[in-house]
């Protein structure tokens, strides 16, 4: 199977105005894509129209390379926008509803599917009464309870605490390692998305302007040695024929360094050595926040 | 569907708004079976005393007809029928019943339809509410499966509630008054005919609820358009009446057996819930109006539920 999602001009129009604007998507099976925007670029109610909870206005999804798309949701699981819960029940009998919603026959998933999200000891406890992060598991919990082959994440750390965020994005790379099962994240926390993302998209208001793998933020965002000189060319030359360093680029006094960024203290010495004056030398390069907010065109 | 009916039929078994309502329901007819007793027992005593009273005076009344003219045999007359008369007003037979009237009145009443309103909206529009329906939805079943799944449960749950108080009826009129001493045996066929009408009417009504609930979502709009639609419809469609028959009037047409109200759901439920004079003219124009609104109110909900996004 090439892809498990494919959108194709997928547009939502409420009251004349396009928050999802002909948005072109394709998540490949075994993707973990991350998805970035502002609050109110269109994520959410593009997810929505994935699971269905919305209709397009115009243009055409694909789940699993077939239009029939209850089909496709049948293999999908998901957590959009806040948690989605019965408060007056227990967390096993709101896993037990919606195990008997999904057509699992075997009751002993519920207890599995607890322990996976750390919810297994919470009793009688009535989920009126859990904490923000609870629920967020639970939900969680839910959407992974049929081992879905696609699984829709809106905002799942939202008010977790550190541990809690942990073992989201353990629990993500685990599911996608083990199962093969693709994922498409949406988050504000940048540096978490960061670390479990292989693709990435970007929208802003509705229209998807950049899609990009995970090596190519890199190379974008390549970290690097920034070494600032008094004499360029004579610290280029040092750099080829004493350390053997062939990889760098040079903007005026700074000689930006793309290998070889172990041996930084190494190359300030021997500069140094050599009479060359180095008036900076530090770890330089774009993240995913500073990459995301340049995008979007924008100042911290 | 199987899947989606076994996960409506669990949250019925967890649901305690159901278990309340119909204690409430269980309490409430307890309560009117006791008042009729109790009403009972106090006019049958105030009959006694009153009784006593005019055999007591019923010479001196006499004699005041045959001292203003009339004949003893005439005075006589005249004396029992006032005392006839005022008997009548205390009479015990004024609010006796028997087991199979409750039986079949009981079906009809606006405290138990106020609490089925009150269970459809909590089981329906508390799904938006909370957010399960998205969960629901996404779960690729199908938006029409999804709506008759839950209408099936909460027409159950109808059911049932509709239940409790005939049968409560049934069992505290026979022991406390006979099964049918009163009202005299009702044909089984019209008792049954009855029954089906009222069971059918209970549909129509508990989908109105439910589209209700599906078309607005908050729980409290739910409940409050629910129970407001149930209680003042009826003065509506009194005006209506009296709409139709100014029409009428002003046209010189002859008055028709159908009026509006007897098409509106609440009034041919109230209607079909006194066995006396029971025509099949009636019953059949019942059931097509539980009929035609069950399946309108259907339609109506499902359309709401199918077309519109779910937050």
């Amino acid at each position: 199977m090439e892809y498990i999602l494919k959108t194709e001009n997928i547009t939502k129009t409420y009251s004349g105005k396009n928050v999802v604007d002909a948005v072109n998507m394709t998540i490949r099976k075994g993707d973990i894509y991350g998805f970035i925007g502002e609050n109110g670029a269109g994520k959410t109610t593009l997810m929505r129209m994935v699971v269905g909870l919305a209709k397009a206005s115009k243009g055409s999804i694909e789940l699993f390379e077939s239009n029939n798309l209850d089909k496709g949701r049948q293999r999908t699981g998901c957590v959009i926008e806040n948690p989605a819960l019965y408060p007056n029940m227990t967390a096993k009998q709101n896993l037990e509803a919606f195990r008997l919603l999904m057509g699992i026959e075997d009751p002993k998933v519920v207890d599995e599917t607890l322990k996976l999200v750390g919810l297994s000891d919470t009793g009688k406890k009535k989920v009126k009464n859990f904490s923000l992060g609870m629920k967020q598991r639970l939900s969680i919990a839910i959407a992974v309870l049929n081992k879905p082959e696609f699984l829709i994440l809106d905002e799942p750390i939202n008010g977790l605490d550190p541990t809690g965020i942990i073992e989201v994005r353990d629990l993500i790379l685990k599911l996608n390692k083990e199962n093969n099962m693709t994922v498409m994240v949406s988050s504000h926390i940048l540096g978490e998305l960061s670390k479990v993302a292989t693709k990435y998209g970007i929208i802003r208001k509705g229209s998807l302007v950049e899609e990009f793998m995970a090596e190519e933020l890199e190379e974008k965002c390549k970290q690097h040695i920034e070494v600032e000189v008094d004499d360029v060319d004579k610290a280029k030359a040092i750099l080829e024929n004493n350390l053997n360093i062939k990889e760098f680029e040079v903007n005026d006094n700074t000689i930006a360094i793309f290998t070889d960024l172990q041996r930084i203290g190494e190359i300030n010495v021997t500069l140094c050595k050599n009479d060359v004056v180095v008036s900076k030398v530090s770890f330089a390069g774009k993240d995913l926040e500073t990459y995301f907010i340049e995008t979007m065109g924008g100042a911290r | 569907m199987k899947s989606l009916l076994k996960m409506e039929l669990f949250k019925w078994r967890k649901s305690k708004s159901f278990v309340v309502c119909s204690i409430i329901a269980v309490g409430l007819m307890i309560f009117v079976i006791g008042t009729f007793a109790a009403l009972g027992a106090v006019l049958k005593m105030a009959e006694e005393e009153m009784t006593a009273e005019f055999e007591a005076q019923k010479p001196e009344m006499i004699q005041e007809y045959v001292d203003s003219g009339m004949s003893r045999e005439e005075a006589e007359m005249t004396v029992e029928a006032e005392i006839a008369d005022a008997k009548m007003m205390l009479s015990v037979e004024l609010i006796q019943t028997d087991g199979q009237n409750l039986f079949i009145c009981s079906a009809y009443q606006s405290s138990v339809h106020i609490l089925i309103a009150i269970f459809v909206a909590l089981f329906t529009a508390a799904e938006f509410s909370s957010g399960t329906m998205k969960i629901m939805v996404a779960s690729g079943k199908g938006r029409t499966k999804i709506y008759f799944a839950k209408l099936l449960v909460v027409s159950l749950a109808a059911t049932i509630m509709m239940l409790i108080p005939m049968l409560i009826g049934l069992a505290g009129g026979s022991a406390i008054w006979g099964f049918y001493p009163e009202s005299g045996a009702i044909a089984a066929k019209t008792v049954t005919l009855l029954i089906l009408v009222q069971f059918v009417l209970n549909l129509a009504i508990t989908s109105m609820f439910m589209a209700i609930s599906v078309i607005f979502r908050s729980l409290g709009a739910a409940i409050a358009l629910n129970i407001a639609i149930f209680q003042f419809s009826s003065i509506i469609f009194a005006l209506a009446d009296a709409l139709y028959d100014y029409i009428l009037n002003v046209l010189e047409i002859e008055e028709t057996k159908v009026v509006p109200s007897s098409l509106w759901i609440i009034n041919a439920f109230m209607n079909s819930s006194t066995p006396v004079n029971f025509k099949m003219d009636v019953f059949t124009r019942n059931m097509i109006v539980g009929v035609v609104y069950f399946v309108i109110f259907t339609l109506i909900g499902l359309q709401a539920f199918r077309k519109r996004d779910i937050k």
